[in-house]
């Protein structure tokens, strides 16, 4: 009860502290916002994606409604607990490295974490929960914060139904799932309790998996325009992982398994990788909109555990000197991490000149402490035998942001905002040699270091007609420094990202059809790229790299029809040379793995029928086109597309569907990687870079039984 | 600000032509040839004549690297890779040859198969004195890294031997890491020309180089130095065999 009093304080000390930033009535007028305080765009490409009747095209996991957005391409390696490594307009952005993740406001981008600074976990989400995506391309909203180098991405949850809702699905390779939820009748969307079971053998070898979420929300109306809302989520997972193989194993079926080309496409090297997570969160959000002032105060914490075990190498790195053999490179990496954070906005409409415009303050800050592990397991008995590093981090992020939407004409508005950032990092090393030139020394040594980042954004919408806006967009945004690669009292140093584009946005009604349209030009440049050097333990520059290209995204919806939504994007990412002109946008070599050409259509046509009114019928169709993708060594991938299909009715309270992924069986190369590796330890050990791959997943069928109802009815009709 | 103009829209023109990801892929052949081929008796520093009745040595693998700061295309790619850099080894070989051969250092130029590298400046070879492999280059070092059987001579001296060197944990103890002590790193490349399709990467033995070393003077009157397994004559012997200087290379 006293944390619960403790809580209610501390928001309201939030609040107020953002009420004052609201009602600094300077300017002398008011007018009433929004309770979205952004409900306009930031960028062009800032997509607010209702997910709507589009959750009926097939997609097992919640991220995967990420490439409702144009250029987004997900790829997983890592088995089907792992999160999907995320590409957004040339940027590889790894499992989230370079895209920051929030669910309402929460942050899921885990810093200094063993797999990746900035993995983000989004297995956890129950995709019948998810009921927007905002995904921002580009660093261009003065909110945005650590990681979102390449864009920024937030899941809104809500369950649209009333009532009880439960599912039982079924599915080629052991795939079985359930999931409940509920909300109360008399409560909006934003309250429901959901829970989800899955478990599956996978498509291969070492692809099982199990994993387990309960997400709960409660949106409390304490007044006129004012809500309390909390959320809590716990998930647990666990699976195996098939990791990477050698395209030129494959080739020579060398691998441990049957000799079809089918079986060695399937196969993997190591049969002991895969993973476990878990995580508790929380956050309470208090909202409010009053007249001309908006404020929102938002606390969130978050327990965290992660473990990964890879093998990327084969038998490669073992540093043994005694000339034994290779006892195998699998790593296994622990995570644990607790956050603990708050964000703060305060927004105020004001009337100037007869015009209205927005100010808006932001504060937010976070404090996490990690602890993260990496250990050699040998191959025989599955033990370990090194520690490659044993430290613990305590980042803290503290960053403000101002930003002001004025409006200097009838048709021209701008938007202009700055965001400052400090980290402060502390870092124990525990596994550091005992000996060391000099003589003994403790296997334990402390550092720390500090950083500033300022981020300036601003746009220019002008409004060419009442449906049809021109947006320009110039924004930095900022990459933390992994606390790993940090040195004593070091600047901490940040990835840097310069980005500016312009683009159209249309969306008007044409008759009873809702058509949205967007389409921009978009140019990055990464002026000083910071990677980690695992000889050096650290990061350290490696040159300026750009990025470049063009995007449509057209989505067209009918409420008793059809909802429709096709995108394409084409992007080219280089590392130009040093002499290069700005405007030299393709110059200098490619940088590999990302897609040219990105192609991802979503139908869904869906009606009552008109001979049996309470049958409710639909048919899906997704659509994805990956181009072809620049290998190293200039070489090229092949393109490859997918078909997804579902077809589905609902009669009053039942509803059945079934649903095709991959219709026509391709077989596609879901991820490639180029790096050193040997996985045969009686072989010559080869230390030029090869090719590997993940394969993607084949043709999958499942069955899908819903049922809903109102308990609340049930007592009526009693 | 017309010329800025059309020096975006010609960018933007070309773009299908523009480059691809660094580096190439390219093949080329490998052989292995004694330096004075035909010779089987050598002038040592020492004062003494090196005569060989017989010689094989085991080479392999082999690995070209690039020129030292100048890292290769190839390690500048995979470095990006975010969320497995603890995975990632160095880069600094940009090509290899993986096979173990047999040489006979008294026989003809050997030429072995195909050689795959990076494009581009070849900087220094390193070449693996590794543990027999296939039964047949077993049988042709006797079982060992390296064989040699022969003579030297000072005057009415003679020192008659019959010597194969094994390297393994038993062997003299230097350096301590097995692995790098079968390794001969640093040899140099004769070569203004970069690696390419096409290039022939030819390796010269010396072997009067690998017993410069060795203090015949010690073993005079004996039947044979390297009789006992470890024999300093082994050790001297494997001193000079991984000189960098007892192998050069020249790429054509």
């Amino acid at each position: 009860m006293s944390s619960l009093r403790a809580l209610g304080s501390s928001l309201v000390v939030l609040a107020t502290a953002a009420q004052a930033v609201a009602q600094s009535d300077e300017f002398g007028a008011r007018a009433t916002v929004k309770r979205d305080p952004h409900g306009e765009s930031v960028a062009a490409s800032d997509f607010r994606l209702e997910v709507g009747e589009l959750r009926r095209v097939p997609r097992d996991r919640a991220q995967n409604l990420l490439t409702l957005a144009p250029g987004i391409l997900l790829t997983n390696h890592g088995g089907e607990g792992h999160t999907a490594s995320m590409y957004l307009r040339g940027f590889d952005a790894g499992e989230g490295e370079d895209i920051e993740l929030r669910v309402d406001g929460i942050p899921l981008n885990e810093v200094s974490n063993h797999h990746g600074h900035g993995y983000a976990d989004v297995t956890f989400l129950i995709p019948e929960l998810v009921s927007q995506v905002r995904v921002l391309e580009g660093p261009f909203d003065p909110e945005q914060a650590d990681f979102a180098v390449a864009g920024s991405a937030e899941f809104q949850l809500g369950l649209p139904e009333p009532g009880l809702a439960s599912s039982v699905r079924l599915g080629k390779y052991g795939r079985r799932r359930w999931f409940l939820g509920y909300r109360p009748a008399d409560e909006r969307a934003r309250t429901f309790a959901a829970v989800a079971l899955e478990r599956g053998d996978g498509f291969g070898p070492q692809r099982a998996f199990a994993q387990a979420s309960a997400i709960g929300q409660y949106e409390a109306k304490l007044g006129a325009g004012t809500f309390l809302r909390t959320l809590a989520f716990v998930s647990a997972q666990r699976w195996d992982t098939a990791g990477v193989v050698r395209a030129d194993d494959v080739a020579a079926r060398r691998l441990p398994c049957a000799d079809s080309a089918d079986a060695q496409f399937f196969c993997t090297p190591d049969p002991n990788q895969g993973g476990s997570g878990a995580r508790a969160q929380i956050s309470t959000i208090l909202e409010r909109t009053r007249g001309p002032s908006y404020l929102r105060g938002q606390l969130f914490m978050s327990a965290r555990q992660l473990r990964t075990r890879e093998n990327y190498t084969g038998f490669t790195l073992d540093p043994r000197l005694d000339g034994g053999p290779q006892r195998g490179d699998l790593l296994d990496g622990r995570t644990d991490a607790l956050t603990l954070g708050l964000r703060t906005i305060g927004r105020r409409r004001v009337t100037l000149f007869a015009r209205e415009h927005d100010i808006e303050v932001g504060v937010y800050a976070r404090h996490d402490r990690v602890s993260v592990v990496m250990d050699r397991v040998r191959r025989e008995l599955d033990v370990p035998y090194l520690t490659d590093f044993d430290r613990g981090i305590a980042q803290t992020n503290v960053a403000a942001h101002a930003r002001l939407d004025a409006r200097l004409l009838a048709r021209l508005r701008f938007m202009l905002g700055m965001r400052a950032d400090a980290f402060a990092f502390q870092v124990v090393e525990r596994s550091l040699p005992e000996l060391d030139r000099i003589g003994p020394r403790l296997s334990r040594q402390t550092i720390d270091a500090y950083g500033f980042a300022f981020s300036p954004r601003g746009t220019l919408d002008l409004t060419l007609t009442p449906d049809l806006h021109a947006l320009l967009s110039v924004g930095r945004g900022a990459r933390s420094s992994d606390g790993a690669a940090l040195s004593q009292s070091e600047a901490a140093p940040f990835a840097r990202v310069t980005a500016a584009e312009t683009g159209l946005a249309y969306g008007p009604w044409l008759g009873s059809v809702r058509l949205e349209a967007r389409s921009s030009v978009f140019f990055t440049r990464v002026s000083r790229d910071l990677v980690f050097n695992p000889e050096q333990g650290r990061n350290e520059p490696v040159g300026a790299s750009q990025r470049s290209g063009a995007l449509l995204s057209v989505r067209a919806r009918d409420t008793s029809w059809f909802d429709l939504l096709g995108s394409a994007t084409y992007t080219r990412a280089h590392l130009p040379p040093p002499e290069a002109a700005v405007y030299e946008l393709f110059r200098g070599p490619r940088l590999p793995f990302i897609p040219s050409w990105l192609v991802r259509g979503d139908a869904v046509v869906h009606h009552t029928l008109p001979w049996l009114a309470a049958l409710r019928a639909y048919a899906s169709l997704g659509v994805t086109y990956v181009g072809k993708r620049p290998l190293p060594l200039a070489q090229w991938a092949a393109p490859y597309s997918l078909i997804d299909l579902a077809l589905g009715a609902r009669y009053r309270f039942l509803e059945l569907s079934a649903s095709v992924t991959n219709l026509f069986d391709a077989r596609y190369r879901e991820a490639e990687f180029h790096h050193v590796s040997n996985f045969n330890p009686q072989a010559p050990r080869s230390m030029l870079p090869a090719r590997h791959f993940s394969a993607g997943a084949p043709r999958q069928w499942m069955l899908t039984m819903s049922v809903y109802f109102d308990p609340a009815d049930w007592g009526q009709e009693s | 600000m017309k010329r800025s103009l059309l020096a975006i829209l010609i960018s933007v023109a070309t773009a299908c032509g523009a480059e691809d990801t660094p580096g190439r892929r390219v093949e080329g052949t490998l052989s292995f040839a004694t330096a004075n081929a035909g010779t089987r008796s050598w002038a040592l520093a020492n004062g003494w004549t090196l005569r060989l009745e017989e010689a094989v040595v085991l080479l392999g693998p082999l690995y070209l690297r690039p020129p030292k700061r100048a890292s290769s295309a190839l390690s500048a790619l995979f470095s990006r890779a975010h969320a497995h850099s603890q995975t990632l080894v160095d880069g600094d070989v940009m090509g290899e040859y993986l096979t173990q051969v047999a040489f006979d250092v008294l026989g003809p130029e050997l030429s072995t198969g195909m050689l795959v590298s990076e494009a581009g400046p070849l900087d220094r070879l390193s070449i693996v004195l590794d543990a027999p492999q296939a039964p047949d280059a077993q049988s042709r070092a006797h079982g060992y890294h390296a064989y040699a059987r022969g003579e030297a001579t000072r005057g009415t001296e003679r020192v008659a031997f019959a010597c194969g060197m094994r390297i393994d944990a038993s062997a003299p103890d230097m350096p301590k890491n097995l692995e790098a002590r079968r390794r001969v790193d640093n040899v140099t490349v004769a070569s203004a020309l970069p690696m390419d399709d096409g290039a022939h990467l030819r390796v010269w033995l010396h072997p009067e180089r690998w017993f410069e070393f060795v203090s015949f003077d010690d073993f005079r009157g004996l039947d044979n130095p390297c009789a006992q397994e470890g024999s300093s004559f082994a050790l001297q012997w494997y001193l000079g065999l991984r000189r960098p200087d007892a192998f050069r290379a020249e790429l054509n």
